[in-house]
């Protein structure tokens, strides 16, 4: 009896019936219409939206576009990371949509600095938008991570760093509609908080990676 | 004059056949495995202990062939099997029936030896700062039977070679910059380089 022989022993012994894990196109919807509903919820339950946010979707094409973009890159991520969970689903083409679809959005928010989108005012202005974004980014997050673990993340690393992204960046999105207009400040109250998702995954990754080493 | 023109047409017809024949049966047999293997995960996904040994039983022999096609033979071909059994394990309630077994199967193959390749390096490292007493035998013959594999062989040598002295002959990275006669952050980056091209490479393999 080979070394095979005894790992194929051990394995049969091991098997109990399995639930079929969902598809991930299901759990990725599942995940995006619940956070966004989440996202939503707290920020217009925490402070009143942009008086005329709606309204400037409708009269500055440029604004509707922007944000379109964010929330498309934001999902194509999210069903990107969730299909890779997946082994043997395709998924690069839905993660270079979503990067190119959030670099659609970003580069139109850095061109405000040029040439705004929408005229820069203190309207709406919340208090505390950099850490609501980092709060309400936070629940999503601990789903989107519940979610992976259903699957079979075959690259966690690239898995979790991707959840955190998207999850980080749906507050800010929405903070578009529900925070004052200023390119400046959103990228420097809503994106960046959005973005430290990244970091802070890379790191937790790592924390865990020498857990499990040391243990 | 006529007559070894026809006999060419005839072999070159016959050839021609025979190897029609033989990409047909190749064919049958690709889908054959496909729809038993299929069939095989979804009865183990019930709990059907007799069908999951008989799944286990013929991927390894399939995984073992094609680790040692592209890695060459050694304990390391061993481990990645080993490895991509307990993954299949552990993921078999990911397997959809609805689509095809061959690239649930290799998403993870590929994954695991990439993962086997990328620890085995940093166990190397670790272990040789600890103990740089340890010795390794025969690194030579390990080193060819690493070779062998034609995957690594197609890497270039800039790549291949640190990979090689790293994993297989089991110098640290310090040793092998200094046999390489590169730095040591040079050293480094080539094994990443060598191991996400390895990457790639797997990736772009048809199925």
């Amino acid at each position: 009896m080979n070394r095979h022989d005894k790992t194929i022993d051990a394995l049969v012994d091991d098997l109990a019936p399995v639930r079929l894990a969902p598809r991930p196109e299901a759990l990725a919807t599942f995940w995006l219409l619940g956070s966004l509903a989440w996202v939503v919820g707290v920020t217009m339950a925490s402070g009143a939206p942009r008086p005329g946010a709606l309204g400037q979707m409708v009269d500055h094409p440029r604004f509707l576009a922007e944000v379109v973009f964010g929330l498309m890159g934001i999902a194509a991520v999210m069903f990107a990371v969730l299909r890779s969970a997946s082994p043997g689903a395709a998924t690069r083409g839905l993660a270079w949509a979503g990067a190119a679809a959030l670099g659609v959005w970003l580069a139109n928010i850095l061109a405000g600095f040029a040439v705004p989108t929408l005229d820069s005012g203190m309207l709406g202005k919340r208090p505390h938008c950099f850490s609501e974004t980092v709060l309400y980014a936070l629940p999503p997050f601990v789903a989107g991570a519940y979610l992976l673990r259903r699957l079979y993340p075959l690259r966690p690393t690239a898995s979790l760093v991707g959840a955190g992204l998207a999850s980080g960046l749906l507050p800010a999105w929405f903070m578009q509609l529900a925070c004052m207009y200023d390119t400046a400040h959103i990228l420097l109250h809503h994106v960046l908080p959005g973005l430290l998702f990244v970091p802070a995954m890379c790191v937790l990754v790592w924390l865990i990676g020498r857990l499990r080493a040391a243990i | 004059m006529r007559d070894s023109a026809g006999a060419l047409g005839s072999a070159g017809r016959f050839l021609g056949s025979a190897g029609r024949l033989y990409y047909m049966q190749g064919t049958i047999r690709y889908e054959e495995d496909e729809r038993r293997w299929s069939a095989l995960m979804v009865s183990a996904q019930a709990g059907d202990q007799a069908d999951y040994r008989l799944l286990l039983g013929e991927l390894s022999t399939m995984l073992e062939a094609y680790y040692s096609a592209r890695l060459g033979s050694g304990t390391h071909v061993d481990d990645c099997v080993q490895d991509t059994l307990l993954a299949i394990h552990e993921a078999r309630h990911t397997y959809d029936p609805a689509r095809p077994f061959r690239p649930w199967l290799f998403a993870i193959a590929r994954r695991k030896a990439v993962d086997r390749i990328r620890r085995e390096v940093r166990r190397r490292e670790a272990t040789l700062d600890a103990a740089p007493e340890v010795v390794l035998q025969q690194p030579d013959r390990l080193a060819e039977q690493f070779d062998s594999g034609r995957m690594l062989a197609a890497l270039a040598e800039q790549y291949r070679e640190p990979i090689v002295l790293t994993k297989i002959v089991g110098l640290s990275t310090a040793e092998a910059a200094a046999t390489l006669n590169i730095s040591e952050s040079a050293l480094k980056v080539r094994i990443h380089r060598g191991i996400r091209r390895l990457r790639r490479m797997w990736d772009s393999e048809p199925l």
